[in-house]
């Protein structure tokens, strides 16, 4: 995009990132500095234009603290038991799981290609990383499409195993066909022959990058000390 | 076809462990009434081997290569370990799939019985997660109870049932769950796919 992307991390920023948060799952950490780490990656949301994320993050998050806080006193009420589960594994991944939702979301296909490259990762990883990035949200896109044609003709959930036939062919039937084409768009641009590659798109570490990962590393650390 | 990893089979790898993680993991989870039960837990390999079989069975017909299956496979555990899991469940794999690999070498990578094989052994190693809870005990309870609620009866039941007999019935389990999603695969396979030309 726009080489004065400078309010965006480079991706190997946003991967340490959510390296130290997952490894830090092992630990707990004050509920405030919890929540400020949400609000500090949804400002970084904020400033890479996604508003809408940073905002439906936030009320998320708060709405799921506060929701555990209420149901705790019904734990005795076996659904209700679960759902407080569920909401409780969501919170425990919700911080490291935010960190890579603002990776894939905000990385460029081709400065993610560029990073793994930097930190010399063999082709067998980088290549399924990189499909796996750009897939995710192009797969959103086909389900939306597929329920629509499944609305269309009037196919519903009344009959589950066949529900789930006719979704899971479509899906992967066009997903063999994207394998397909980025495979013939990637061999056009002469990904299989080992020379050195120019690159358009560089990947530069700027203050941006510190301020991401300084930042979270100060607000958990804070969080541990008043755990 | 020659027998190296070329980059459209990487490309091929990706895209399906997508699908494969978002029905073995996502949907698994959305039912989440199954998994919030420590028994419901047990049999979420089973379940997950069941649904995903379609995917993997296409993919293993697609990609008939040395290792292809095995970083399919890998993927799974070292995606789970960067979000926070154990590395225990990454060795746990790398056991299952290294014997998924030689079985499918073994059936030539043409053979489906070997396919269906290796696929139940996938599914058998969902159950990693488990390992946990004997190898990093406290990691893992820290992390359940690092949900800001005390599940104490919940951790308490998982103390209780999650013993080596039990670990035992959870892999066979799966197991079971992958040559049953295995052979779901084949009919599908039959059925949609060979008419429509992707194999």
């Amino acid at each position: 995009m726009d080489k004065s992307d400078f309010l965006n991390p480079t991706p190997i920023s946003k991967i340490i990132v959510v390296l130290i948060l997952s490894f830090g799952l092992s630990f707990a950490i004050n509920e405030t500095y919890a929540m400020l780490i949400v609000v500090f990656i949804s400002i970084f949301f904020l400033a890479n234009s996604r508003m809408k994320t940073a905002i439906s993050t936030i009320i998320f998050y708060v709405l799921l603290i506060i929701g555990l806080k209420i149901m705790r006193d019904y734990s005795d009420y076996f659904i209700l038991n679960n759902i407080l589960f569920l909401l409780g594994v969501i919170k425990l991944f919700f911080l490291p799981l935010l960190a890579s939702r603002f990776l894939i979301s905000t990385s460029e296909v081709s400065s993610l290609i560029v990073s793994f490259e930097k930190m010399r990762f063999p082709k067998v990883i980088v290549i399924p990383l990189a499909v796996m990035f750009r897939y995710f949200p192009a797969f959103q896109d086909d389900r939306k499409h597929i329920k629509m044609a499944m609305k269309m003709r009037g196919i519903s959930f009344r009959n589950p195993i066949r529900y789930l036939e006719y979704i899971s062919v479509p899906i992967l039937i066009s997903a063999s066909n994207i394998g397909n084409d980025i495979s013939m768009s990637a061999e056009t641009k002469c990904i299989s022959d080992p020379c050195e590659k120019t690159r358009y798109y560089e990947v530069k570490f700027g203050t941006i990058d510190f301020i991401y990962v300084f930042g979270i590393i100060a607000l958990y650390a804070l969080g541990r000390i008043y755990a | 076809m020659s027998n190296k990893l070329r980059v459209k089979d990487l490309i091929t790898i990706g895209i399906f462990f997508v699908l494969y993680y978002i029905v073995s993991v996502i949907i698994a989870s959305l039912g989440g009434i199954i998994v919030s039960n420590p028994i419901g837990l047990m049999c979420w390999p089973t379940i997950a081997g069941i649904l995903s079989g379609t995917v993997v069975i296409l993919f293993m017909v697609k990609v008939p290569k040395p290792f292809a299956f095995f970083i399919f496979g890998m993927l799974h555990s070292i995606i789970s370990s960067i979000l926070g899991y154990h590395f225990i469940t990454v060795v746990f794999s790398l056991v299952f799939l290294t014997i998924a690999e030689l079985i499918l070498r073994k059936g030539e990578y043409k053979s489906f019985k070997s396919m269906a094989i290796a696929y139940g052994l996938l599914s058998a190693s969902l159950s990693g997660f488990l390992m946990q809870m004997f190898v990093a005990k406290e990691h893992y309870i820290a992390m359940m109870s690092a949900t800001g609620n005390d599940r104490t009866e919940f951790i308490a039941t998982l103390e209780r049932i999650v013993t080596p007999g039990t670990m035992v019935i959870v892999i066979i389990g799966g197991f079971i769950g992958g040559i049953i999603g295995a052979y779901i695969g084949k009919a599908m396979l039959k059925k949609h796919f060979e008419r429509a030309g992707i194999i």
